[in-house]
């Protein structure tokens, strides 16, 4: 039997803190701290790449995955599941907002391509929950094994695509949306999500089987 | 002739006319570079372009000037500019060139940019290596080493176009200088420039009312000496010296005019000997032309930057992290939690869009633009624009300049893209992420400002500006009285206690205006005489569709309002 509908609570809150953390981490190192342009000039390097934006990706990614587990765990099912997993990563979002809205200020003129990160790490982070539920079930007796499956997947995921095709990567797509890209690229950079969930959603409606109450 | 002899010669004549008629039609460009054909690269150059055969949809010409090689990296600086002939068929215009290795391509261009007529300019034996003296007339010996001899009418209509030269020696010329290149000439004297003019019994050739102001004589009247030697003598103005007598005559006498030096020589060319000569050699100074350069990195080094700060970013991040904590962790989940979270997090990130404004929004580009205007009769800007590209992307930047900018251009290249496309008072440049340009304007003056001594207490100025001075100093005889905001129109300035010239600052010390402040007093003889300076520092953020741009205008009037 499943537990009440629980959003986050302190069983479930670390994933939650890290994204807020090191999302805000980034955001604080984005940040130029320097007050004249010729110390602007020798800046880090990360105030001058949008290093909060692969964050965002990789800690939403992530998020997922925590999720997921935490799904597993309490043994949510069917449809049920992908809601509770759609409102959390929506709450992770709520969570990064402020973040968002800060961040204008950094990246001025590209409010359209933040709205397609938000959706896109949105993407990404349910996509994540999906398969992080789905590997925990069977190997929930082992969970060591479905933690490296999961992150070994995860890390190949965002990392392996850069070398050559690098809108099939959350960190890629993330800087091709950024960089104001065309509508073909960001339908590519779109479709692989979509495409995964598509596959994935109906996968685990189907095995998860039947709500029960 | 027989009927066939005829007709082959009516064939002749037919092909020649109708070749000349095509000759007649087609449209020649031609071009001279230099001063008597020689440049410094890296300075302001003459181009005197002539167009024959003027065809009617001709309307700009487009100078093509190739910089570099294979190993230095290389640039292209196009200068495209309406085409105004004068009535000899001629425009004479000034432009940066920075290398010999390659020729220039002077093309005349249609309305629809097609090229109508084009001509390449071999630069690399018009080269010279430094600053050279010109001399201007005859003189019946050589003057100085690496001396180019230009007749009057070979003399360049604008005063940057006199970039080249090390000194500049008037001679004997027979129809004298005309009035548009007395003006250049006072206006690059006045600049920074070395100017040795000999007058004895050629005086009343060259004579013309701006040579009357550069001169250090006043009342000038033509005097025989002792030995026979007709030489000029007047009243010799308080702020010249006499360097060298001769026979009782003072026989050379300087003066500083604006950042420059007008040597005057009392007798003409043609009674100076070889040892009077080096004599005058040894005291002719080369041209120092005002230069902005480095006080436009410093000030451009330090224009504040835009951007939300670092604490803000830190105090949303706590925010964040202790609502989280304060509303989740250690509680079992209630739905209020959810209407917390959203309330709260919607909270902070209203409060964060509020202090991450406009006026808190980084900037992808920095400029700052110095101008210093220096009004002695005739009136001069030089100006100098330093770029900074803070930008995460390379980004195209357009600089505003009335004529083609010189660019310090470093040694490599290779480092980003140095080409420059001007047109239509825009300068089109590319910049680099982090990367720093400088480019250096030189125009003409109109008169801005205007000041009266009323009183011994009171003076009154009259501004053409638009816009008000926030800072002014009156300057009389080296003593410095602070003047109120000066309103376009006429203000009324109660002069209260004097300062120094030393001690007297524009403004805050170290602040941008002080700085240019200085660097003009440096050049300026501002402690003869009554001056008046004033200036403003204007920080906008232009709308518009390029890159986010912030401009600091720093601007310093400089106004010789009475002479000694």
């Amino acid at each position: 039997m499943t537990r009440a509908y629980v959003l986050v609570d302190r069983e479930s809150w670390r994933p939650f803190f890290t994204l807020v953390f090191f999302a805000g981490l980034a955001l604080v190192l984005s940040v130029p701290g320097v007050r004249t342009v010729g110390n602007l000039a020798g800046a880090s390097l990360l105030v001058r790449t949008p290093t909060f934006f692969y964050t965002l990706a990789l800690f939403m990614g992530l998020l997922g995955l925590g999720i997921g587990a935490t799904s597993a765990e309490r043994g949510e099912r069917g449809a049920r599941m992908v809601r509770c997993l759609l409102l959390r990563v929506l709450l992770g979002e709520l969570l990064v907002l402020p973040y968002l809205v800060f961040s204008r200020a950094l990246f001025p003129g590209r409010e359209g391509a933040f709205a397609l990160v938000v959706l896109y790490t949105t993407l990404v982070s349910l996509l994540c929950a999906i398969v992080s539920r789905l590997v925990e079930q069977p190997l929930r007796w082992r969970s060591s094994t479905g933690f490296l499956v999961k992150y070994v997947l995860f890390l190949s995921y965002n990392a392996v695509p850069l070398a050559g095709i690098p809108f099939l990567s959350p960190l890629g797509a993330t800087r091709i949306l950024l960089e104001g890209a065309t509508p073909a690229a960001t339908a590519a950079a779109f479709a692989v999500p979509c495409a995964l969930l598509g596959v994935f959603v109906p996968f685990a409606l189907h095995v998860g089987g039947k709500e029960r109450v | 002739m027989t009927r066939k002899e005829l007709a082959a010669l009516v064939a002749i004549l037919a092909w020649l006319a109708l070749g000349a008629q095509v000759a007649l039609a087609t449209p020649t460009v031609n071009a001279v570079v230099g001063l008597g054909d020689r440049f410094v690269p890296g300075r302001f150059t003459p181009v005197t372009v002539t167009v024959a055969g003027l065809p009617l949809d001709a309307v700009s010409l487009r100078f093509v000037h190739a910089v570099g090689n294979a190993w230095r990296g290389q640039a292209t600086m196009t200068y495209e500019v309406p085409l105004a002939l004068s009535d000899a068929g001629t425009q004479e215009e000034v432009l940066p060139l920075y290398d010999a290795s390659l020729p220039l391509r002077v093309e005349l261009l249609g309305s629809g940019g097609e090229i109508l007529a084009r001509t390449q300019i071999e630069l690399r034996q018009r080269k010279e290596d430094a600053a050279f003296p010109v001399a201007v007339g005859s003189f019946p010996l050589p003057v100085a080493e690496r001396l180019i001899l230009l007749a009057p009418e070979e003399l360049p209509h604008q005063w940057s176009g006199y970039d080249s030269a090390e000194s500049l020696w008037i001679g004997r010329t027979r129809g004298g200088v005309d009035a548009d290149r007395w003006d250049a000439l006072a206006r690059w004297v006045l600049s920074g420039g070395t100017l040795v003019v000999f007058s004895g019994s050629d005086f009343y050739l060259l004579d013309a009312p701006v040579l009357r102001d550069l001169l250090p004589l006043e009342t000038p009247v033509l005097i025989e000496r002792a030995d026979g030697i007709r030489a000029l003598e007047g009243r010799v103005r308080e702020d010249a010296r006499v360097l060298l007598v001769h026979d009782d005559v003072p026989w050379l006498i300087s003066r500083r005019f604006g950042a420059g030096v007008v040597l005057l020589v009392t007798t003409d060319a043609f009674s100076v000997d070889g040892v009077e000569l080096a004599e005058l050699r040894a005291k002719v100074p080369p041209a120092r032309i005002l230069s902005l350069l480095e006080t436009t990195s410093t000030l451009l080094n330090e224009q504040p930057v835009d951007g939300p700060a670092p604490w803000a970013a830190l105090l949303l991040v706590a925010a964040g992290l202790i609502a989280l904590s304060a509303i989740i962790v250690g509680r079992e989940w209630r739905p209020w939690m959810g209407v917390g979270l959203v309330g709260l997090f919607g909270l902070v990130a209203i409060s964060s869009g509020f202090y991450a404004n406009r006026a808190r929004t980084v900037c992808d580009v920095y400029v700052t633009h110095i101008e210093l205007q220096i009004e002695v009769q005739l009136g001069i800007i030089l100006s100098c624009t330093g770029c900074f590209s803070a930008s995460r992307d390379p980004l195209q930047l357009e600089v505003s300049a009335g004529h083609p900018p010189l660019e310090a251009l470093p040694r490599s290249l290779e480092e980003a893209s140095y080409d420059l496309s001007y047109r239509l008072g825009k300068a089109g440049v590319s910049l680099s992420p982090g990367e720093r340009r400088l480019f250096v304007g030189r125009d003409v003056a109109l008169s801005s400002l205007h000041a009266r001594l009323t009183g011994d207490e009171e003076a009154r100025i009259t501004s053409r500006l638009p816009r008000e001075l926030a800072e002014g100093l009156l300057i009389v005889g080296g003593e410095a009285f602070l003047l109120p905001p000066l309103q376009s129109g006429e203000t009324t300035a109660y002069l209260g206690t004097a300062t120094a010239l030393g001690d007297a600052h524009l403004g805050d010390r170290e602040a941008p205006l002080e700085r240019l402040f200085v660097e003009a007093a440096r050049a300026l003889p501002l402690d003869r005489g009554v001056w008046l300076v004033a200036g403003e520092v204007v920080d906008a953020t232009p709308q518009g569709d390029g890159p986010r741009t912030k401009v600091r205008d720093v601007r310093l009037y400089v106004v010789e309002v009475r002479r000694d």
